[in-house]
């Protein structure tokens, strides 16, 4: 087995799920989610090459490698392919409403509904807005590493974080509110 | 993961924690109902297929983007072509040639000696190496017509430099079978290799046993890919740099692939003698 497929195996056993754990925080599909991943292994891998001097052994890397981990590499590919389609297909619209359906049958105080309720209120962000909070909140970036990341200037993230958690603090600020995913993504 | 979204000014603490408990609360349940376990062979199977097949060079994007930096670019309309044949001359430092500036036969002098485009890793054919390395010529491919440039190659790509065609013939073994790339030229000058020519192989051709002939132009431009330029969008190479007018050994040959993508060989064809001029016409 070829050192990249060695990589490869490992990346997806150990780092799969979280992996499509952060394409569905940005897309909203689970399907979606998985062929971002599967994608984005594809774009990754398809690049690797044998670092130089490691005698065919492990070690691989992206050919415009800058640094950084394998995963990073995907996670970022996740990212640029998510962005990517949104501008080619405008499919955003058509995932709004796709959530976990057993969230909408939760008791309003549980960690479920309020995860309902974001990824409806996600699902009414332009996906750049959403990038930037996913990146915020759930990556944990800074707002110059987020910058960095999509290629706006740290006065656009910031703008965006602020219209986006504008918009999600509404419902977030709605304590006893029973609407399901569908009502709210309408 | 730091918390340090509690300082960012268009949200409050707990707002921000909310989200992020939230998020990993998505992503959690996401995780846990995945079936992403079961892909990693289809991945496999297509990260192989486009590490033997990668077009790092051909794809419309880069045509039209390499295209676009090319200076001084020739007409793709078809003319008599008029040979020049112009000794070789001593390699000279690479840079950012065009054709007016490099010197004829110095095609060495703007390649990058010991590159190896994406799509060929694995071949074992790297620019700069000697032809004498190169295995030998495999009298089943032969070109079946001359070199030509034209037009209807590339069309619609925007790409400015000449484009070449020249119809092949590969008569397989009857005993190999697996998935031919190609085919595309291979140019030489003063025994090295100086460009690998395209990829171009949206089209792979399986061959399995007695399948018959296999009857395929090969295409190719007038920049080398040996001389790579910066990245464009979507991580794929840019390549804009002409071979520089002078006499070229060229030759005609395929990437063929093992039909589970663990195995490639070159098939070569026999070199014929081109000569380039400086408008990117070639007479053999």
């Amino acid at each position: 087995m070829a050192p990249w497929e060695q990589e490869l195996a490992a990346l997806a056993e150990h780092r799969g799920r979280a992996l499509v754990g952060y394409a569905y925080v940005l897309c909203g599909d689970q399907r979606y989610a998985e062929d971002l991943v599967q994608d984005a292994l594809v774009k990754v891998f398809a690049r690797l090459r044998r670092r130089e001097g490691t005698g065919g052994g492990t070690g691989v890397h992206p050919l415009d490698d800058h640094g950084g981990t394998t995963e990073a590499y995907v996670r970022r590919a996740i990212l640029t392919l998510y962005l990517d389609e949104y501008r080619r297909r405008r499919r955003w619209t058509g995932v709004k409403h796709l959530v976990a359906t057993d969230d909408r049958a939760r008791g309003p105080e549980s960690g479920a509904t309020a995860r309902a309720d974001v990824a409806a209120a996600l699902a009414r962000l332009a996906p750049r807005e959403r990038a930037c909070v996913v990146l915020r909140y759930f990556e944990d970036l800074t707002v110059p590493q987020i910058a960095e990341a999509l290629g706006l200037a740290q006065g656009t993230v910031k703008r965006y974080l602020a219209d986006a958690t504008a918009t999600l603090r509404g419902v977030l600020q709605v304590p006893h509110q029973t609407t399901t995913i569908g009502e709210a993504a309408r | 993961m730091s918390t340090n979204h509690a300082r960012d000014d268009w949200a409050d603490a707990q707002l921000g924690e909310t989200l992020h408990r939230v998020l990993d609360g998505m992503a959690g349940q996401a995780a846990r109902t995945t079936g992403i376990g079961t892909a990693v062979g289809s991945v496999r199977t297509r990260v192989r297929r486009r590490r033997a097949a990668k077009k790092a060079g051909l794809g419309v994007t880069t045509l039209a983007v390499a295209g676009g930096l090319v200076v001084g670019g020739s007409a793709l309309v078809p003319q008599d072509p008029v040979i020049l044949p112009q000794p070789a001359g001593t390699p000279t430092p690479s840079g950012t040639p065009t054709p007016s500036e490099t010197a004829d036969g110095a095609a060495l002098g703007v390649i990058e000696d010991g590159y190896q485009p994406g799509w060929l890793e694995g071949t074992g054919l790297v620019c700069g190496m000697a032809v004498a390395d190169l295995p030998a010529a495999d009298a089943a491919l032969e070109p079946a017509g001359p070199l030509q440039d034209d037009p209807q190659v590339g069309a619609g790509t925007g790409v400015e430099t000449p484009m070449w065609r020249i119809p092949t013939r590969l008569a397989p073994s009857g005993t190999e079978s697996g998935v031919l790339m190609g085919p595309t030229l291979l140019w030489a000058q003063d025994g090295r290799v100086v460009d690998v020519g395209l990829d171009g192989t949206e089209d792979p051709v399986p061959v399995a046993g007695d399948a018959g002939t296999v009857d395929r132009d090969a295409t190719d431009w007038r920049h080398t890919t040996c001389a790579p330029g910066d990245p464009v969008e979507g991580g794929m190479t840019s390549y804009g740099t002409d071979l520089p007018a002078g006499e070229y050994e060229v030759r005609v040959y395929y990437q063929l692939w093992s039909e589970d993508f663990a195995d490639v060989r070159l098939v070569l064809s026999e070199p014929v003698t081109v000569t380039l001029d400086t408008a990117g016409d070639v007479a053999q």
